[in-house]
């Protein structure tokens, strides 16, 4: 008898269940403007994408800390946003982009 | 009388269950429900034997044992729990049930015996394997035992030397590649966005 009552209780444990996707985006281009609040980038299709800047965006310099100042006009960059937002999270900063 | 009307009962209740089944089917995506709680509770209490719970932690703690077990964890339980052991990863949110964060009292309040024996050897019907032989000596899972003790330590440089050590795919590592090229001033394929399956 305890042995049916288990069985019952874990089958409508299981049917009560019947009623009732972390990773970040890669965003590759060349800086077109910057400031505190935001850097625009120029994406390869040549569309542009503009994201916001905060005091935990972070930024790398060939792998090593860098700051905002060290990201200007022209500069390639690749930039960590959250995979449905527009906030960076990481901003890599490389060669300056050919003319 | 009264055990037709048990049988009654029980035979309502089986046919309701049956039409809930074919109409809603299962997910995982859902919550357990608290009836599920309550049997998965006893379940987990009953994986553990009861000398288990007792074992004390034979490895000491040291700056060694608490960096190697961030890198073991980083790569073979962050998947699920995440490097933060919070568990809102993509396989931890839809697992059933869902990882937990195991900085709460739920984890934290188990034994070190408890969390041992849990890492050795999984628990059923949950997402969580058995990683170990099921001996009571791995020092491996014991400094893990360590880690999830210290969870609460972790700081935004650990975590971050944690990210480069998990795994990472075939279309991972060649977007790193990429990455790399672009800032070094080649020309490469755009980025594809993360795959979810």
């Amino acid at each position: 008898m305890k042995q049916l009552l288990s069985v019952i209780a874990l089958v409508l444990a299981v049917s009560a269940g019947a009623l009732a996707h972390n990773g970040n985006e890669h965003v590759r281009g060349v800086v077109t403007a910057v400031s505190a609040q935001a850097v625009t980038i120029q994406l390869a299709d040549k569309s542009t994408k503009t994201l916001s800047i905060s005091a935990k965006t972070e930024f790398e310099n060939s792998g090593k800390p860098a700051h905002l100042t060290d990201v200007k006009i022209g500069d390639r960059v690749v930039v960590d946003v959250p995979e449905h937002g527009s906030n960076a999270l990481l901003i890599k900063v490389g060669a300056i982009a050919k003319k | 009388m009264a055990i037709i009307t048990l049988a009654a009962v029980v035979l309502v209740g089986a046919v309701g269950i049956v039409w809930l089944v074919n109409a809603n089917g299962f997910s995982a995506r859902t919550l357990p429900t608290p009836v599920e709680r309550v049997v998965m509770r006893a379940v987990h209490r009953w994986s553990v034997p009861s000398a288990a719970r007792g074992l004390k932690n034979p490895v000491a703690f040291s700056p060694e044992a608490w960096a190697e077990s961030r890198a073991h964890f980083a790569d073979h339980c962050a998947s699920c729990h995440g490097n933060d052991g919070r568990g809102n990863t993509e396989m931890g949110r839809n697992l059933f049930p869902k990882a937990p964060d195991m900085r709460l009292p739920s984890t934290q309040d188990k034994t070190d015996g408890e969390l041992y024996w849990i890492i050795e050897n999984g628990i059923r019907l949950t997402g969580m394997p058995a990683w170990g032989k099921g001996g009571t000596e791995d020092a491996d899972t014991w400094k893990l035992v360590h880690f999830v003790r210290q969870l609460a330590q972790l700081t935004p440089d650990q975590l971050k030397e944690m990210e480069a050590a998990n795994p990472k795919s075939p279309a991972e590592l060649q977007e790193e590649k990429d990455d790399e090229r672009f800032l070094a001033g080649e020309d490469v394929p755009p980025p594809v966005a993360p795959h979810h399956h």
